[in-house]
């Protein structure tokens, strides 16, 4: 015994070892895996009810299996707010929450009318939630779109994050996730965009049901009585598509005012370097090598330069957006072989007017919109602030109504367009 | 010793127990009386009938003395001539034949060697693709013959011990003049001189009395079984040790970066093989980390797994009867088995160990859900690593176990903080004056040009600092 | 074996303790108060430290072989010398709980879920005695040895911020004031002391043409890394930059996903942990030779039993307070910084200036053997 402890006094490490030995290695034999307590919860869906709010969640359950498998199931609860929500859907499971995998935040319409920034709170002051999370808004109920969405699982490519991620950088002119709503709610205008998926009964989209090689729901079960388990489509699965047509949601303050259109936020991305995969229709085309043809495009690339400044006072909005296309489809009514295979090195004046038009035309549309709705969904305000800021401060001063100041604002856009060799 | 050749003969035959083995034999040389006594199963025959008995035979002499029989009829090599009883037995036990004369006092003794030794070969673990292929042997001659012929210079310095009370085994420390720290060579002839032990078998006892703390983890002597190594070693101003009886030669002064070193990497591609030290690193934190991180993972942070990751764990571990930390004991333990199984089976049984060790446990155990897969291809990799470095593979292995232990108690930060103190206890380690962890820590920026990194032969113009050599350049320009 | 370290050794451990808690809270706590000016406040405070440490290097060059005791006691006589060492002792076991405060809050937020304090304190505590305990040349070989891999994870940290960047703005600087500006320095001097311990180590730094050169280097390194850290924090968070109390995690938290790289915080987890160890084992190996220093007489063992169990009383005083320890180091902390960082420095620039003894390293000055 004194030979041990003067073992232990000439190296107390010793001493934290035993320590650790008795304490915490008893326990650490016999404590199960930290995933076999925790319901992990890929996506919430967020829906209004009489009680306050109705979260819905997926929740990957572990099945015993040595080939890569997916088991998810639906859980529901509904509570005051998504705080309590959560905690009911814990008990229902028997475990704990975990949130740090989620991937996809939805709301639906009825509840993004009222403050979205309160039913949020809660996730985004959970330190396992990331901001990065996607939050996207649908028309029908989130429940809905989840349960559609419970056999797009991971494994597949074609899954409803690859569906958004994809559409952040070439659709949305935003990143729709928690982050990009915060920074919009605390930018001086309070605009926030995210991304919009429907949920409708079409052909046309991205379908829900079955063509899965991963097993999604359990297959067995029914759907759960009252709040409570529910596995994805218990009863006959509908057939349903996600129909991901590039229109966005606009929140102002945190309340949902519109969603765009297409041809709306086609309009804005005129002024969006991102979202370079898309198309422009180009009619009338007449020069040297067309004949009233209509053009479709392709964008590959664009540069886009912004520059704001004031003339007499009169704040300018200028774009100068440098484009590389690809012509894709001539419709023409004699097609000869000079527009079957157009040699455009360079475009010509003609095209490039034409498409000047198309671009102005476009972003007329948006442009009319945000005046009416006083919506400032091309950060003109920051804009102005950063680079003009005593010219800015004093215009908005000059202005009875300084939230009406874009009726005022003198948007000019210049393309430059050329095709790819 | 007596002036009488029979009484010489019986009394030293009683010296060593009248052992069965122990033979004599009386002759007359002219007419001087000869004695020789020798042990049967040490002496060269051949050598005995051809360089003693012959000349002695054929001697036309009336009469014989040492020193005729040392100049004029012997014909062998080495003789010498000893006065005392220990003397004698020591010669006699150490292949030699002892020749007693009528009348005269004292004896001869002459080198008879024909031991059964092993022909150098490639040893197992410094197998090299390109490059000499002979590795050390048990005989000592042997062994000093192999680096005789690569320092065929007259600096060379030999200083022989005798050490081991029963088995007096021969131990050489092997140095360079010049080129070696001296202060270095006169430590350790000071510490093998204190050793007083009843035998040493191999070198690794020799080891134990070398090392300068007590029941370390960390090595502290380097060792090969290759000439070469050796001799690039001691170019670099280490000092070599041979022992009798082992083929494992032991080099000072000693840093960790040297295991990652193979015989192979001086005899290929600089930037292979500075990629392939890199993967050696690699391999050893693999074998004593990865286990222990895996398994930190699967009990606390799970939050730190990709979604696609945990699915497959928690898949492949649901509804497993053992707990993660018991699993991972529990596997490990059969590796380990299997692996000292291996080593002791005879190799016509090692066909149906690796049956029953790669079916059975990794396929059928899997298969009847007892232990996980991704758990066995943890430990298997690390297992495997282990062998990136194989000789500080009973490091590597008591590491594993002590950080799957901190990894289980106290997760992720426990590693952490376990690789930390380990580190720090290297560093504090100093042998014959020698940073462990030179030359990264601290940073000796000639010498790195042989640690992780390989330079090209051209580019190392110096020696290492470590070595403290004063004679620093070896390469002119 | 006389302790001695490396300039190249010094150097390190001048990075490390200089990103010590700069990467976490504070961005964000910055923020907060002044926006956007919060770039220049770091600017000038990363500055106002570099200057602090080129003055003790000066110090050091004036007397090389003299602790700063024997300095202290030369110009204000021995009892100033161990009041000022006192307080230095004070710094250092309120730097080492805030040390701990912090990151014991981020750890468990980013990956122990669970973790309770008593099992934080029985990792960190033991490994930074250790650390301390075994001396200043295995801690800073150690720091040395693992230095390389803590950069790596840096600039991979600030690589995927960068990539996290949508779009660049200028800052905009708003309601400033000399007022704001100077309060906030004042209240954040606390945390920009770090270089203190140079001074209980300045006799203990191998002295070599060019060491100050070779510290000052890492040193301007490290500013650069800071002060990218937060251009790039603030650029990626803008104005919900006060949102974020995990700055190095959250910095990498919306990398653009290249091939569905996932979990890279891990990156950042793994650069924080290993750099509190060593933040943590210079803070408490400081305090051991402080303490020694104004009682020769005290045993190294119960030293060390008495800066643990201080130190855990202090963090659960801390941890159960209703504020923070940020609250108490910017209400209070601040006056001691004041006397240690900017009066102390001060005199000493006048001495080291005016004092008539001046002693310069002679030029060939031979490196020392590694020892």
């Amino acid at each position: 015994m004194k030979k041990l402890i003067s073992v232990l006094i000439k190296h107390p490490i010793l001493i934290v070892c035993l320590i650790v030995l008795i304490v915490y290695t008893p326990t650490a034999l016999l404590m199960p895996a930290d995933t076999s307590q925790r319901a992990v919860i890929t996506r919430i869906g967020i829906d209004s009810a009489p009680e306050g709010v109705e979260v819905s969640t997926i929740i990957f359950v572990p099945t015993p299996n040595t080939s890569y498998t997916e088991n998810y199931k639906l859980f529901s609860a509904k509570a005051e707010n998504v705080s309590l929500a959560l905690q009911k859907i814990s008990a229902y499971s028997g475990k704990k929450i975990a949130l740090n995998l989620t991937e996809m935040i939805v709301v639906n319409e009825e509840i993004s009318n009222s403050d979205l920034l309160e039913v949020i709170d809660p996730l985004s002051r959970s330190t396992d939630l990331g901001n990065d999370t996607s939050l996207i808004c649908t028309n029908q109920s989130a429940k809905d779109f989840l349960n559609a969405t419970l056999n797009l699982n991971s494994a597949s490519d074609l899954n409803i994050e690859n569906l958004v991620n994809y559409s952040k950088d070439k659709v949305y002119n935003t990143d729709s996730n928690i982050e990009s709503f915060y920074q919009g709610y605390f930018s001086p205008q309070k605009i926030s965009v995210l991304g919009y998926i429907e949920l409708t009964n079409g052909e046309t989209g991205l379908s829900t049901s079955g063509g899965s090689s991963a097993s999604g729901s359990s297959g067995e079960g029914t759907s759960g009585s009252g709040q409570g388990q529910s596995s994805g489509g218990g009863e006959q699965q509908k057939n349903t598509t996600l129909l991901n047509e590039g229109r966005v949601a606009v929140y102002k303050e945190g309340v949902l005012d519109r969603v765009l259109t297409q041809e709306e936020l086609k309009g804005l991305n005129w002024f969006n370097p991102r979202c370079n995969e898309s198309y422009l229709k180009v009619e009338n085309v007449t020069d040297d090598i067309f004949n009233n043809a209509t053009i479709t495009f392709k964008l590959l690339r664009k540069k886009l330069n912004i520059n704001v400044y004031f003339v007499n006072g009169v704040p300018v909005f200028e774009g100068t957006l440098k484009l590389i296309m690809d012509v894709d489809q001539v419709s023409q009514e004699d097609l000869d072989s000079d527009s079957l295979q157009p040699e455009l090195s360079v475009v010509s004046p003609e095209l490039r007017e034409r498409i000047n038009i198309t671009a102005k035309q476009e972003f007329k549309l948006v442009q009319d919109l945000m005046v009416e709705e006083k919506l400032d969904l091309v950060n003109a305000y920051t804009l102005f602030s950063t680079y003009c800021p005593r010219q800015f401060k004093s215009f908005l001063n000059s202005l009875d109504d300084s939230s009406n100041f874009l009726e005022y604002v003198i948007f000019k856009l210049k393309v430059i367009p050329h095709v790819s060799i | 010793m007596f002036f009488n050749v029979e009484k010489n003969l019986n009394y030293f035959k009683s010296k060593l127990n009248n052992n069965f083995d122990v033979s004599s034999r009386t002759i007359m040389v002219g007419e001087t009386k000869l004695g020789l006594l020798f042990i049967k199963s040490l002496i060269d025959k051949e050598v005995f009938v051809n360089s003693i008995m012959s000349p002695l035979l054929e001697f036309e002499g009336k009469n014989l003395n040492f020193e005729i029989l040392e100049n004029d009829v012997l014909k062998i090599f080495e003789l010498e001539k000893i006065e005392t009883d220990k003397d004698v037995i020591t010669k006699l036990t150490q292949n030699n034949l002892i020749i007693f004369i009528d009348g005269e006092k004292g004896a001869i003794a002459t080198d008879m060697e024909k031991a059964p030794v092993r022909t150098p070969a490639e040893p197992p673990t410094s197998s090299v693709i390109m490059g000499p292929r002979e590795g050390f042997v048990e005989d000592v001659k042997s062994n000093i013959a192999l680096i005789r012929m690569r320092l065929k210079t007259d600096k060379l310095v030999i200083k022989d011990f005798e050490v081991g009370r029963y088995t007096k085994t021969k131990v050489c420390i092997f140095s360079i003049d010049g080129i070696s720290d001296t202060a270095l060579v006169k430590k350790v002839e000071k510490k093998l001189e204190s050793i007083d032990i009843d035998g040493v078998v191999d070198s690794h006892y020799i080891l134990s009395f070398l090392q300068e703390g007590k029941g370390l983890l960390f090595k502290q002597v380097g060792t090969t079984e290759k000439p070469d190594i050796v001799v690039a070693k001691m170019l670099e101003g280490r000092i070599a040790i041979l022992v009798d009886g082992s083929p494992i030669v032991l080099t000072l002064p000693f840093v960790f970066f040297e295991d990652l070193q193979s015989s192979n990497d001086y005899y290929t591609n600089p930037l292979y093989v500075t990629f392939m030290r890199i993967i050696r690193m690699l391999g050893v934190f693999l074998a004593a980390i990865l286990p222990g991180v895996f398994l930190s993972f699967r009990l606390y942070h799970y939050k730190a797994l990709p979604l696609k990751y945990l699915i497959t764990v928690a898949n492949s571990t649901q509804g497993l009867p053992f707990s993660p930390f018991v699993e991972m004991v529990f596997i490990l333990v059969l590796f380990q088995i299997l692996y000292e199984v291996s080593l002791r089976l005879p190799r016509y049984l090692g066909i149906a160990t690796s049956i029953v060790g790669a079916l059975v446990l990794g396929d059928t155990g899997v298969k009847a859900g007892l232990i996980s897969s991704p758990v066995v291809i943890i430990i298997a990799m690390s297992i495997i690593a282990v062998y990136t470095v194989p000789e500080q593979a009973p490091q590597l292995t008591v590491l594993r176990v002590i950080f799957i232990f901190l990894g289980g108690t106290l997760g992720i930060l426990g590693i952490v903080a376990g690789m930390i103190y380990f580190v720090n206890e290297m560093n504090t380690l100093n042998f014959y004056d020698v940073p462990y962890l030179a030359p990264y820590a601290p940073r000796i920026s000639s010498d790195l040009k042989d640690a992780l990194f390989k330079a090209s032969v051209t580019q190392m113009e110096k020696r290492p600092v470590i070595t403290k050599t004063k004679n620093k350049v070896r390469l002119k320009k | 074996m006389r302790e001695g370290i490396t300039s190249r050794q010094a150097g390190i451990l001048c990075f490390l303790m200089m990103m010590s808690s700069k990467l976490l809270a504070l961005p964000s706590i910055l923020f907060q108060e002044t926006g956007y000016f919060a770039l220049v406040i770091i600017f000038i405070l990363l500055s106002f430290e570099t200057l602090l440490l080129f003055i003790f290097i000066k110090l050091k060059e004036k007397y090389i072989n003299l602790t700063f005791y024997e300095i202290l006691s030369k110009i204000l006589g021995k009892i100033v010398a161990k009041i000022i060492y006192f307080l230095f002792s004070l710094y250092f076991l309120l730097a080492i709980v805030h040390l701990i405060y912090d990151n014991f809050i981020y750890l468990r937020e980013a990956i122990f879920e669970e973790a309770r304090i008593e099992r934080f304190l029985l990792i960190f505590l033991p490994v930074i005695c250790a650390l301390a305990y075994k001396g200043l040349n295995s801690l800073a070989r150690t720091a040395e040895f693992f230095f390389v891999f803590i950069v790596i994870g840096i600039v991979c940290c600030l690589a995927l911020g960068l990539s996290s960047i949508s779009e660049f703005t200028l800052p905009t600087f708003e309601n400033i004031s000399f007022g704001l500006t100077f309060n906030t320095l004042f209240s954040y001097l606390f945390w920009f002391g770090d270089f203190a311990f140079f001074l209980i180590i300045i006799d203990k730094i191998k002295v070599k043409n060019g060491f100050g050169r070779t510290i000052m280097n890492y040193t301007y390194f490290c500013f650069l890394f800071i002060f990218i850290f937060y251009i790039i924090f603030y650029e990626v968070y803008k104005n919900t930059s006060f949102m974020h109390n995990n700055a190095i995690t959250d910095i990498i938290a919306l990398t653009n996903q290249v091939g569905n790289l996932e979990k890279l915080n891990l990156i950042a987890l793994l650069v924080v942990m290993f750099t509190i160890f060593y933040q943590g084992g210079v803070l408490l190996y400081s305090l051991n030779q402080s303490i020694t220093t104004i009682f020769p007489k005290s045993i190294k063992v119960q030293n060390f039993i008495t800066f643990i169990i201080t130190i855990i009383l202090l963090f659960l005083f801390f941890f159960y307070s209703t504020q923070k320890i940020h609250v108490y180091l910017e209400d209070y902390g601040k006056y001691l910084a004041l006397i240690l960082f900017l009066i102390v420095p001060i005199y000493l620039i006048f001495q080291i200036i005016f004092d008539k003894n001046k002693k310069k390293i002679k030029k060939g000055v031979k490196n020392e053997k590694i020892n």
